[in-house]
C-alpha cells in the first residue's frame, strides 16, 4: 500500500485535474485511472463566483482525496499564503508545495522550497514538496520532516519522461523510509512503469493523460503500467549482464557436436 | 445590514484580487454581496492572513486592505 503521511492507498497514481478537453472528460479520466488522489489549485474568483462551485461539485462526486497545490508561486511568501488559503478552502493539511525559480523551465527554487516546507511543517501542514533530482535537497526536505518527497522526472508538461535515472535511483537508495513520488515530465505509460520499477512509490501526472487523444483510455493505460511497474519492483528484477546468456538449456541440443569433438 | 445602508457609507479603497477598487463593504460578508459573488466555496485572506468562514461577518475591512478571494480550480 502507498503510505502518504500515514494514510494508505491502493492506487499509486496521483492525477491532475487540469487541461482536459472538458470537465466531464476529466471526471471520466480520473475514474478510469483508479486514482484515489487528485491535485487541485486555488485561484482568484472573478467570474461571479460560480466557476469554483461547478468544478468543486465534480471533484466531490469523484469521492477522492484532494491534494491542493501552490502552483505558480515564485516566492516563499506567496507559497505559504497560498497553502494557508488551500487549507481553509479544502479543509486538509496536505499541500503540494511548488516554489518555482524559473519561468521558462518551471524549475523548482529548491532553496525557497526547503524554506517554505519548514514554515509549513511547523504550522502543521503535511507537505508534498516538488523538487529536482538533487540528492542533497531531497535529503534536506526529509530531514526537515517531509514524509513525502516529489522529484521531477523532467520539466513540467514536457512529456520527456525520466531523464536523470542515476540521480533518482540514488535518492531512492538513500531515503528508504520516505515515500517518493515522481512528479512532472512523464509522457507515456512506460515512463510511469519505469518510475515504479525504480522503486518509486507513486507518480503524479496530468498533461500526459489530459493532453492525450483519448484521456479516458490513456488514464487506464497509465493505471495498468503503474501496476505492472510496481509488481516488477516487488518481484525483484534480474541484474543486467554485459554479454549474452542462453535462456534455453544447452544440454541436449539436437545435432550438437560433443564438446571434445575436433 | 441592508444593501442600501451599505451603499450609503463612505467608500474605502480596497485591493480585491489584485485590483484597486472603491467599496462600501465593511465586512467580508458584505464585500461578497457587493461583489455579487454567489458561489459557496471561497477562502479569503485579508492582508495575507486567512479569515475563516466563521469570521466573515465580524471581520472588519479598513481603507487600504488587500483582499484575496479564491476558489477551487483545476490543477496539476
Amino acid at each position: 500500500m502507498l503510505d502518504l503521511y500515514g494514510q494508505k492507498f491502493s492506487s499509486r497514481l496521483l492525477i491532475g485535474t487540469a487541461r482536459y478537453p472538458s470537465l466531464p472528460v476529466m471526471q471520466e479520466a480520473v475514474k478510469a485511472s483508479g486514482a484515489e488522489i487528485v491535485t487541485v489549485s486555488v485561484r482568484r474568483e472573478n467570474a461571479g463566483g460560480k466557476d469554483g462551485d461547478t468544478f468543486w461539485n465534480i471533484i466531490r462526486e469523484l469521492n477522492v482525496k484532494v491534494l491542493p497545490n501552490t502552483a505558480g508561486c515564485y516566492s516563499v511568501e506567496d507559497a505559504v499564503s497560498t497553502a494557508e488559503l488551500a487549507r481553509e478552502l479544502f479543509n486538509t493539511k496536505w499541500i503540494k508545495l511548488e516554489v518555482l525559480g524559473d519561468k521558462a523551465t518551471l524549475q523548482p527554487d529548491v532553496v525557497g522550497t526547503l524554506e517554505a516546507a519548514k514554515i509549513l511543517l511547523a504550522d502543521g501542514f503535511e507537505v508534498f514538496p516538488y523538487c529536482t533530482e538533487d540528492l542533497t535537497v531531497a535529503k534536506r526536505l526529509a530531514d526537515a520532516g517531509c514524509k513525502v518527497v516529489m522529484p521531477w522526472g523532467s520539466q513540467i508538461g514536457s512529456g520527456k519522461g525520466i531523464i536523470h535515472d542515476e540521480a533518482l535511483k540514488r535518492i531512492r537508495a538513500e531515503l528508504p523510509g520516505i515515500s517518493l513520488v515522481i512528479d512532472a515530465g512523464l509522457g507515456v505509460p512506460s515512463h510511469a512503469a519505469k518510475a515504479l520499477e525504480m522503486g518509486y512509490d507513486a507518480v503524479l501526472l496530468n498533461t500526459a493523460v489530459a493532453g492525450s487523444g483519448n484521456p479516458v483510455r490513456m488514464a487506464k493505460a497509465f493505471a495498468q503500467a503503474i501496476k505492472a511497474g510496481r509488481a516488477a519492483f516487488e518481484s525483484g528484477m534480474m541484474k543486467p549482464r554485459e554479454i549474452a546468456q542462453a535462456s534455453t538449456p544447452v544440454v541436449g541440443t539436437p545435432f550438437a557436436k560433443p564438446a571434445n569433438a575436433s | 445590514m441592508q444593501k442600501a445602508a451599505v451603499q450609503n457609507r463612505t467608500a474605502i479603497a480596497l485591493t480585491v484580487n489584485g485590483e484597486r477598487r472603491s467599496m462600501h463593504a465593511r465586512s467580508l460578508r458584505e464585500l461578497l454581496a457587493e461583489l455579487e459573488l454567489e458561489g459557496d466555496f471561497f477562502a479569503i485572506a485579508v492582508n495575507r492572513h486567512v479569515v475563516t468562514r466563521a469570521r466573515w461577518n465580524e471581520a472588519s475591512l479598513n481603507d487600504g486592505d488587500s483582499v484575496e478571494i479564491v476558489t477551487p480550480r483545476q490543477g496539476g
